[in-house]
């Protein structure tokens, strides 16, 4: 910033500086030209600034030097290539309309993906996240040891699972959903054979040594279990994630014209 | 058949002949776009000359954006040409600024050049004419010395002529920033200048 000695420092030059533009409201344009009447500095730096402005605009135009004219050669070299010409395209007016719709698909995919992933509790989709849980219970547990279930508490809550019921004692069991507590589902080292009321409403998840043979008699019944809940991409996560493919790709070739042009 | 070629519908007789020119010029004709060049080279020079101070640069500046609007032709999307090209080369007078910032500091040599002299007739008064001169030469010097933001904002607009916005487009920052660099430029100057400042109240 200049320094002024002559104008008093409570003087606000960029106020003048203003005023030397005409670019003041009211009140201000008020203060500033009280400030030119009363201040011989401030009258002296709005003058100096007019007179600048006028010098500056006066200026002659320096000369050019060079005629800068494309030769034939400039030319062959700057017109774009195939593939240059192809991403160059995604600028002009003509393809105007892609960047919108780069835009639109990305965000229908990213609030598709988003949906998705919400639980059905929240307003989302829910169809495959209401199974994930069950899967992967399923996937990591493999058979399941019933043990005294009904009289643990919580057993309201219990939800059935697919995997084939081992009996305590050992021996294999019917294969029919066994209810589990899903939110205390938690693994159990050992034998499985403890109690259940020692530790309500938890199940023992890993397969215990005394029932790998029960887990063995009936091998395709526990395949087809876990193969029959496996989950898979919804057709609304496909969609999404094809929009928002779709929608980066396009912004990403707007992008690479921008530079290429 | 009605003509739905973008120059058709444009009354201005100046902006029609760029557009003409323009479309000559994307359909392949060279000739057409250096009818362009030749139009507006000293225009675009003198622009960019004041706000890069060094000739070679500036030189260089100017042609590289006749090179990226030769380039860019599928790009232009209509309007003024004059504008369109004003835009490139600010934008490549900007870059040329920012590219000197990288490099040690260096400043900008002060103008030495006859060509900036006024015009002399057989009525010049000789000494109004060295007082001129004087202060052609104490300005370009001072213009030289401010920040780059605040000299591009002073010939943009008091040379230039742009409005606030159109400036603010072309730099790609606020009206208001836009304003503060005007005014504190011109304080700046008359800062640098205030010992000559009788040979612009002469």
């Amino acid at each position: 910033m200049p320094y002024l000695p002559h104008i008093r420092p409570d003087h606000d030059e960029t106020l003048i500086a203003r005023l030397a533009v005409d670019d003041l409201d009211t009140p201000d344009a008020a203060t500033a030209r009280k400030l030119v009447a009363d201040c011989p500095a401030c009258a002296e730096l709005l003058t100096d600034l007019t007179l600048i402005a006028s010098a500056t605009a006066d200026l002659p135009a320096p000369a050019r030097t060079h005629d800068f004219r494309l030769t034939e050669a400039d030319a062959a070299r700057l017109r774009p290539s195939s593939w240059r010409g192809l991403i160059a395209r995604f600028r002009s007016p003509d393809l105007a309309f892609t960047r919108p719709l780069a835009v639109g698909m990305a965000t229908l995919g990213l609030a598709g993906l988003v949906l998705a992933s919400l639980p059905a509790g929240f307003g989302g989709v829910g169809g495959s996240t209401a199974s994930l849980p069950e899967a992967a219970l399923n996937t990591t547990a493999g058979p399941v040891q019933a043990q005294d279930a009904a009289g643990a508490p919580g057993a309201g809550a219990l939800a059935p699972l697919g995997g084939p019921e081992i009996a305590t004692d050992g021996k294999a069991a019917s294969p029919a959903p066994v209810p589990v507590d899903r939110g205390a589902a938690v693994a159990s080292q050992g034998n499985g054979s403890r109690d259940a009321s020692a530790s309500p409403g938890v199940i023992a998840l890993p397969a215990p040594a005394s029932s790998a043979a029960a887990a063995t008699a009936e091998p395709s019944t526990a395949v087809s279990e876990e193969t029959g809940s496996a989950p898979g991409p919804t057709p609304l996560v496909v969609l999404s994630l094809t929009m928002l493919v779709i929608g980066l790709v396009l912004g990403g070739l707007r992008l690479l014209a921008g530079r290429v042009v | 058949m009605e003509d739905r070629r973008p120059s058709a519908a444009v009354v201005d007789p100046v902006q029609r002949r760029d557009l003409i020119l323009i479309e000559r010029a994307r359909g392949g004709d060279l000739g057409a776009f250096n009818d362009l060049v030749e139009l507006y080279q000293d225009h675009l020079f003198a622009l960019v000359a004041r706000m890069v101070p060094d000739r070679d640069q500036a030189s260089d500046a100017v042609q590289e954006a006749f090179f990226s609007a030769y380039r860019n032709l599928a790009g232009f999307r209509g309007g003024s040409v004059k504008s369109w090209l004003n835009r490139i080369c600010v934008n490549a007078a900007m870059d040329t600024q920012r590219a000197r910032k990288r490099r040690p500091v260096q400043p900008y040599p002060e103008f030495e050049d006859d060509s900036w002299q006024p015009p002399t007739g057989p009525e010049a008064d000789p000494e109004r004419l060295v007082l001129t001169a004087e202060r052609t030469h104490v300005l370009n010097a001072a213009l030289a010395r401010i920040t780059d933001d605040q000299r591009d904002a002073i010939v943009l607009f008091d040379i230039q002529g742009f409005d606030y916005a159109e400036i603010a487009a072309m730099t790609g920052v606020s009206l208001g920033t836009v304003k503060s660099r005007i005014h504190r430029g011109r304080l700046a100057l008359r800062g640098l200048l205030e010992d000559r400042m009788e040979l612009f109240r002469g």
